[in-house]
Formats: C-alpha cells, sequence, structure tokens
C-alpha cells in the first residue's frame, strides 16, 4: 500500500539528498540519496516498486534494499512524517 | 520611521503616534538606504484592536507574548498590545495599550523572522562574527557554546542569539535588531558570509565538512520561523542553496583551547561554492 507524505512535513531536494522538517514536531531529518530516492516516490509506488527503484538506482541486491526500504519506512511512520494513504 | 532590521525594510506609520522609547529602539536599528529598492514591512499603529478573543491565555501580563499561526497570518498578543502581521502582503497592524518599546519590538522582530524567507535570507538563532570582514555564524543546541564563543571572541560580534543572514554577496550576515547584541556601542558592518559552523564540545579543536543534507538539517533546527507550510516551503527552499553556496563544518572544540587561529585558518583555506 502507499503512503503519503504527512500534510504538516516540508521538503526539499539537496542534490540528490533531501531534508524533511516535521513543522508538527519541529523536527528536522537529513536523508542521504537511497531515503531522498524513497521519499521522492513514497506517494507513488508500493514497497516492491520502491525496492524495485533501489536496486535499479544503486546496483543494489534485493534482499538488501528491502530491508532498507522496510527499516526506512518504519522510520518514516514512527516519526509521523507519512500517513497511511 | 523607516529602517531596517535583520535585512527586512520597514515602515512605521504614523509617525506622530509613536512614543520616545519606541523611537529610541528604532534608532538602535539600520537606517535604511537612500535607493533601497525593498519594498518596506509597513507597520501601522491602530486605534482599535486588529483582532479579539475572551481567552485571558492569550493576554499575558508577563513576557513572553504569544505569538500564534492563524489563516496565514501571524497574530501577536500580550496584556500591552494585540498586533496581526501578514508576511505575504508585507503589512502588519498593531495596537498597543501602553508606550513602551516592547510590543513595536516584538512585533518587528516577530515581521522579520517571518518575512525573511520570503525574501531569500533567513534569521538563525546563532551567534555570528565577521573575521577579516567575513561572516561566520556559529549555530547548535543549547549548552553548545554560541554566547561563549560569542563572549570571548576577539573579532566584531554580531549577535551571540540571534543573526540573519540576507541574500547578498551570495549571502550576507547581518544584524538582527535588538536581540543578543554586545553592548560595546559600535555597530558591526554586514559581511559576506563565509562560513557556518555547527558547534558542539568535544576533547579538543576539530573540523570537519558536514554534507549539504546533513549541514541543512542541522542548520534548519536553528531557524526561529513560524511552523506554517507555506514559510517552510520558503525556509527549505532558502536553506538548500545556503549549504550550497557556503560552507559548513562541525566544530568541536573545548573551553581550554581558543579556535580563533584554527578558524582564521580554515576561513583561509575556504572557497566560495559556485
Amino acid at each position: 500500500m502507499a503512503l503519503r507524505r504527512h500534510p504538516d512535513v516540508a521538503w526539499q531536494r539537496i542534490g540528490d539528498e533531501a531534508v524533511l522538517m516535521s513543522l508538527a514536531e519541529g523536527r528536522v531529518l537529513g536523508l542521504n540519496p537511497v531515503g531522498a530516492l524513497v521519499w521522492g516516490l513514497v506517494e507513488e509506488r508500493d514497497e516492491d516498486g520502491l525496492v524495485a527503484a533501489i536496486v535499479e538506482g544503486f546496483l543494489a541486491e534485493d534482499a538488501q534494499a528491502r530491508e532498507d526500504v522496510r527499516d526506512f519506512l518504519s522510520l518514516l511512520r514512527e516519526r509521523r512524517l507519512v500517513v497511511e494513504a | 520611521m523607516r529602517f531596517r532590521a535583520g535585512g527586512v525594510r520597514f515602515r512605521v506609520e504614523p509617525d506622530a503616534r509613536l512614543s520616545p522609547a519606541e523611537r529610541e529602539a528604532i534608532g538602535r536599528l539600520e537606517p535604511e538606504a537612500a535607493d533601497d529598492p525593498q519594498e518596506p514591512v509597513l507597520i501601522e499603529l491602530t486605534n482599535r484592536a486588529p483582532w479579539t478573543s475572551d481567552d485571558p491565555a492569550l493576554f499575558p501580563q508577563r513576557d513572553p507574548a504569544v505569538l500564534r499561526w492563524v489563516g496565514e497570518r501571524l497574530l501577536g498578543s500580550h496584556g500591552s498590545f494585540v498586533a496581526e502581521i501578514d508576511p505575504f502582503a508585507a503589512r502588519a497592524r498593531l495596537h498597543r495599550r501602553d508606550e513602551r518599546a516592547f510590543p513595536l519590538e516584538v512585533v518587528i522582530r516577530a515581521s522579520m523572522m517571518a518575512r525573511l524567507p520570503l525574501l531569500g535570507g533567513l534569521p538563525l538563532h546563532a551567534a555570528g562574527v565577521v573575521m577579516d570582514g567575513k561572516g561566520v555564524v556559529f549555530f547548535g543546541p543549547s549548552g553548545a557554546g554560541k554566547t561563549t564563543v560569542a563572549s570571548t571572541s576577539p573579532v566584531p560580534v554580531l549577535s551571540d542569539e540571534l543573526v540573519a543572514v540576507a541574500p547578498g554577496r551570495p549571502f550576507d550576515l547581518v544584524r538582527s535588531g535588538f536581540w543578543g547584541e554586545q553592548g560595546s556601542g559600535r555597530r558591526v558592518e554586514p559581511a559576506p558570509l563565509a562560513l557556518l559552523v555547527d558547534l558542539a564540545r568535544g576533547p579538543r579543536l576539530r573540523f570537519t565538512a558536514l554534507r549539504p543534507a546533513v549541514a541543512a538539517g542541522r542548520l534548519l533546527a536553528s531557524v526561529p520561523v513560524p511552523r506554517a507550510p507555506s514559510l517552510w516551503s520558503r525556509v527549505l527552499a532558502v536553506g538548500a542553496e545556503l549549504v550550497r553556496r557556503v560552507p559548513v563544518h562541525r566544530m568541536e572544540w573545548a573551553l581550554d583551547e581558543p579556535p580563533w587561529e584554527g578558524l582564521a585558518a580554515l576561513l583561509d583555506g575556504l572557497s566560495p561554492r559556485t
């Protein structure tokens, strides 16, 4: 299931990285290129689609990419940076 | 009266309603240049409150004032004043109930913080100094040493609490206005911003260049702009440009090892990012 970025999150790409600001909680999060790629696609793709994007974009192993995606989505949910679509 | 605070141009009207305390406070700010092209924020001193509420919590008798972002406006209130600030329209209305400078100072500061990102700059909860004509900002969490660095500085200090980064060469470090400025009575001229320093305590002096996203993440935690999506979309855009154009280094330092020689050497070795 795809997610939606929380409406109280402002974000900005910085080169191939990104920075997020949770306006509700006043917390800032800097994203590395993998995180920035997932964040950019999080509203368009489900977990399989995000894994495929990482495998393609970073020549990563499928299993490692899936673990990275799951960890990152857990972080986004935990910090309330995304909501279920 | 016309003036600048934190790189933002202001006009207060009607001039005749300003109290002596307010005039004195404005006199401590920067005069505007004769050919200043920036649209000023108009602060209108009004007879009536721009908004009302029955909630006594919105009108405390002690500082600080209450500032709330409501409907794309910043609403300010205190026992001594009621204000409404529209940073997008560059207008504010202030109804004050006494002649102290405090209400006007709050409105100027809040207007500057909300307006500056729309002009391509940022207010920073940070210390700022000028080293050999180059602006250096020290930011970091409470306790990292902003005030200590400023108080031990052998070079001119703009502020130990609040500075402004304004669009310029490509960014200029400027005084914010009334807050955290040392009482030398000497004004420090704006300087091209050459270095942003993320302060941290450490066993010895050490500098580490930060990746742009990490730098932006740490810097943006020091930006005192109201948490409104419409303002923060601009804050993030300006912040991204700032860390792209100006080097950001983490500085670990200890009280028994003054950082100034190391900073001077670092500045000498830096070239502006293009």
